[in-house]
């Protein structure tokens, strides 16, 4: 069972490796940082699509699309605790 | 009884110095292993060249290769005042000296791929993600131990090992040799931008560089593909005045409140994120040592003010490689073998700093921007200004008496000091005239 | 009303921006060698006139290999034109495959069980390239993309001259974009279309065509939109006299080797141009060095121009950068708008005599000095036969 710390390391390869951000190093990423619009990341509605996907397969959940709320998205933070709270 | 080469050559650093270095090598027949730790390409900041950066392409013959990459075409650079009122134009093409005044503004993520994939097309052995741990040397050889991709321990042995690792400071920060420099505190905030306008013709690819009252500046460099780096550099001590602002906040404050940057800047959009370099200025005690040489910025670094930076890195990467290349026919690699490297880079270092302490003086500016400014010293300050660093003895001599008056300026004002900022002018440089309504020819 | 150039970008086998192209052109080089974009083992040929990586600029990880052609050449047309495109430039594009090399790699990697992004088909149809440029340069005036293959990007001409006649618009930027892929690569080799060595257009033992990859884009303006810059008598403008469009109805990929439908379309050029076949002075042909294609293409232009055509300079950019399918109608746009400014033709590259039986003067060798010429003519004829041809005027 990954602890959060491992939890948030791990969104943030995928976030990196998996959305093929260039320049942006994984442990650079701020677990508070707003992933999505400008002033932080940047990602975008079809980034949000292949985060899902990537959760879905990474951590084997399935996410319904009623599941998928902006407030979940937020950030690395509330996006491990939406994963920690899915696998119980 | 120690083991034999794994290579002759270890480089750590891929960017300009040790690519170069790399590829000067390998086509000498010399087996050269390059470590790179990061994936390329990959953002780095230091976007203009010099003129004198044809010479290094001719010799590594990669310089058809570069035209071909539609870098912008620099031609010259522009000092502006604070106010935008006033711009003097170092045209390197005025410059006799200067037999190749065009040179180009480069996007390093893709400049320096380029170089690295010219390394590894000569035979270097390029292997990128591979972090250099570690280098022990002893009377044979050195071994540099290193990470690979996958993270495992490797290690290479080799007759002699170039640290190429820029600001890192592979060799030359364990080994206690980098000298900050007390006369340069900057600090320099950065972005790319979309929507600056650029001069027509062949002015269009200009590096601008924007005073400000404080002594700090403003660089404006045209990219390919429609964007444009701006950043400010200023004093640590200007830093620290209005701690805790962010970098986004700070570069955004500086552009407003310099009417040259704020009226250029107008329309811009920034398209990356801020970033930020520290106290980036430093020399270092050695730049050679038994079975070891540092180049480019591993070694030292003045200012970004006048482009030397990849200027220095390309000439050092160049040295380097055929000072080892003798040192390989010779089979010595002692400091004393390095002694004519160690001058070299002791002496550009110098010749750029003097320059470069110059230009952070109120005096320099009062004299530069002298509009009936001796036409025949500006043309050999310009000659500096492109990179050369033997000029014909003529141009010496105006070069000692630019200094000379740099000094006196400073007791006895030869020329008016520089006006505190007058109400804003309008740049001169074309943006797109709006017909007026209802305008004809 | 008329039309103007003011301003060209290009990428190719030759490198990235004009420098490079003419640089490349005029030394008579050609920019063959051997795929890397994708494993040409399966392929029956394996040469290809390909974009070196590092001329690619680093655009949006979302854009595709031919959007990221087109936005870098819509940058340097429009840096070349020292100006911001107004926010009613229209945008007219043509490409032929778009994002389709992204799209391979997409299913190459769903069949072998490996991550298949999403984002990396996000830019998949073929009017990505120009939407792309589009965004990037904030126009918000009308954006089309025209598909006609081997034509489309000289279409895409011709829309823009008829949107800035009619006043649609004041400004447009026309160009095309396509980048290699598998598709069309496997698709001309099923066909037996592709020389195995680089292509010898107008050649007499011409083996076939090659295919190569790029962009070009033209910033075109109306006679008053340059007056009101300012900028109207400044330099040598080069103006986009006329086009004209036909259909051979012949066959689904071979031309009519009468050569009627193409010639048809040059005469409505002309037409277009309010000039006679005289007045050309000399041809930037389609040239793809395909047995069927140069014969064909031949015998339009004796069609058209008679014995004169004997004594008209013709050469092949396709010699030199291969056949850039969408993109090449734009290109060799640029390429006669060089021409033009120099006065002096490029040689087209290649080994071979020409063959006699094609009745032409092809510019071998060295660049052709034409100096005064004034009008020149750009074809490009597309499988499936939509022709397209463009008429070029320098004025003083």
């Amino acid at each position: 069972m990954l602890d959060d710390a491992e939890t948030r390391a791990r969104i943030k390869r995928l976030i990196v490796e998996g959305l093929r951000l260039e320049g942006v190093a994984p442990d650079s990423i701020g677990d508070e940082a707003p992933l999505f619009g400008p002033g932080g990341l940047g990602l975008d509605s079809v980034d949000a699509l292949e985060l899902v996907v990537l959760l879905e397969k990474s951590f084997g959940l399935r996410l319904q699309s009623h599941e998928v709320k902006r407030e979940s998205f937020a950030n690395v933070a509330s996006l491990a605790a939406m994963v920690r709270e899915r696998l119980g | 009884m120690k083991r034999a080469w794994d290579f002759d050559v270890v480089i750590v650093g891929g960017g300009p110095a040790g690519s170069t270095a790399a590829r000067a090598l390998a086509l000498r027949g010399r087996r050269t292993l390059l470590l790179e730790r990061e994936r390329f390409p990959r953002f780095h900041i230091g976007e203009s060249l010099l003129p004198l950066s044809s010479e290094v392409f001719r010799a590594l013959g990669v310089d058809d290769a570069v035209r071909r990459l539609g870098l912008v075409e620099k031609w010259g650079a522009v000092f502006v005042t604070p106010d935008g009122a006033t711009g003097r134009y170092a045209d390197f093409s005025a410059c006799p000296e200067v037999h190749e005044p065009q040179t180009w503004q480069v996007l390093r993520s893709r400049f320096d791929e380029f170089l690295l994939r010219q390394a590894g097309a000569a035979g270097a052995d390029v292997r990128e993600e591979h972090r250099a741990l570690d280098a022990r040397f002893d009377d044979d050889g050195v071994d540099v131990a290193f990470e690979d991709r996958a993270g495992a321990r490797r290690s290479a042995r080799a007759a002699a090992l170039v640290d190429a690792s820029g600001r890192f400071g592979f060799l030359a920060k364990p080994m206690g040799l980098r000298r900050p420099d007390p006369a340069l505190r900057k600090v320099a905030v950065f972005a790319h931008y979309e929507g600056v306008p650029r001069e027509a013709g062949r002015r269009a690819g200009d590096i601008r560089i924007l005073t400000r009252e404080d002594l700090g500046w403003f660089w404006v460099i045209p990219l390919d593909a429609g964007w444009t780096s701006v950043g400010v550099v200023l004093d640590s001590a200007q830093w620290s005045a209005h701690p805790g602002l962010a970098p986004e906040e700070r570069l955004e404050r500086c552009i407003a409140e310099t009417p040259a940057a704020a009226a250029l800047l107008r329309d811009a959009r920034r398209a990356g994120p801020v970033r930020t370099e520290a106290d980036f200025s430093y020399g270092t005690t050695r730049y050679a040592g038994d079975r070891w040489l540092l180049a480019g910025d591993a070694g030292s670094f003045l200012d970004p003010v006048f482009s030397t930076g990849v200027q220095i890195a390309l000439r050092s990467g160049l040295e380097a490689a055929e000072v080892l290349d003798r040192a390989l026919a010779r089979g010595r690699f002692r400091a004393r073998d390095f002694r004519g490297y160690e001058r070299e880079q002791r002496r550009r270092y110098r010749h750029f700093r003097r320059l470069v302490r110059a230009f952070y003086r109120p005096e320099f500016r009062d004299l530069f921007f002298r509009p009936e400014a001796a036409p025949r010293m500006f043309r050999a300050v310009t000659t500096m200004l492109a990179g050369l660093e033997r000029p014909r003895p003529g141009t010496r001599l105006l070069w000692r008496l630019f200094f000379a008056l740099v000094r006196l300026q400073r007791r006895f004002p030869l020329v008016p000091r520089l006006a505190a900022a007058a109400p804003p002018l309008p740049l001169p440089c074309s943006t797109t005239p709006r017909p007026a309504p209802g305008s004809s020819d | 009303m008329r039309v103007f150039v003011t301003g060209i970008g290009a990428v190719s086998a030759m490198g990235a921006g004009v420098e490079a192209l003419r640089r490349g052109l005029w030394e008579g080089r050609a920019g063959f060698c051997e795929l890397t974009v994708f494993d040409p083992a399966r392929h029956r040929t394996k040469l290809a006139g390909e974009v070196e990586k590092w001329c690619l600029a680093p655009f949006s990880r979302r854009l595709s290999r031919s959007d990221r052609f087109a936005c870098a050449v819509a940058a340097e047309a429009v840096a070349r034109a020292a100006f911001d495109p107004p926010p009613e430039t229209a945008v007219f594009f043509g490409s032929s495959t778009g994002g389709m090399l992204e799209s391979e790699r997409f299913f190459n990697n769903l069949r072998s069980g490996r991550r298949a992004s999403l984002g990396s088909v996000a830019s998949q149809e073929n009017h990505g390239p120009g939407d792309a440029v589009a965004r990037r340069l904030r126009t918000r005036g009308p954006v089309e993309t025209i598909a006609s293959a081997c034509s489309a990007s000289a279409m895409a001409l011709a829309a823009a001259l008829d949107c800035l006649r009619s006043g649609e618009a004041e400004v447009a930027i026309a160009g095309g974009a396509d980048a290699l892929c598998q598709l069309t690569y496997a698709g001309f080799n099923a066909l037996r279309a592709v020389d195995e060595a680089p292509c010898r257009p107008f050649r007499a033992d011409r083996a076939g065509l090659s295919i190569g990859e790029g962009a070009a884009a033209l910033v075109l303006e109306t006679e008053d939109h340059l007056r009101a810059r300012g900028l109207l008598r400044a330099d040598r403008r080069v103006e986009l006299a006329g086009a004209g469009a036909t259909c051979d109805a012949h066959h689904m990929t071979a031309p009519d080797p009468d050569g009627t439908g193409a010639a048809a379309a040059i005469e409505r050029a002309l037409a277009d141009a309010g000039i006679g076949p005289d007045e050309i002075d000399f041809v930037n042909a389609h040239g793809t060095g395909t047995p069927l294609n140069d014969a064909a293409e031949a015998a339009a232009l004796r069609r058209v121009f008679g014995a004169r055509a004997a004594q008209l300079p013709v050469t092949s950019t396709k010699g030199a950068v291969g056949h850039l399918l969408g993109a090449c109608g734009a290109l060799e746009a640029v390429v006669t708008v060089l021409c033009l400014e120099a006065e002096s033709v490029h040689p087209t590259p290649g080994g071979g005599r020409p063959d006699p039986a094609l009745g032409l003067d092809v510019v071998l060798g060295a660049p052709r000095p034409v100096p005064g010429h004034r009008c020149a003519l750009s074809t490009n004829f597309a499988f499936g036969g939509a022709n397209a041809a463009l008429v070029f005027r320098r004025h003083a």
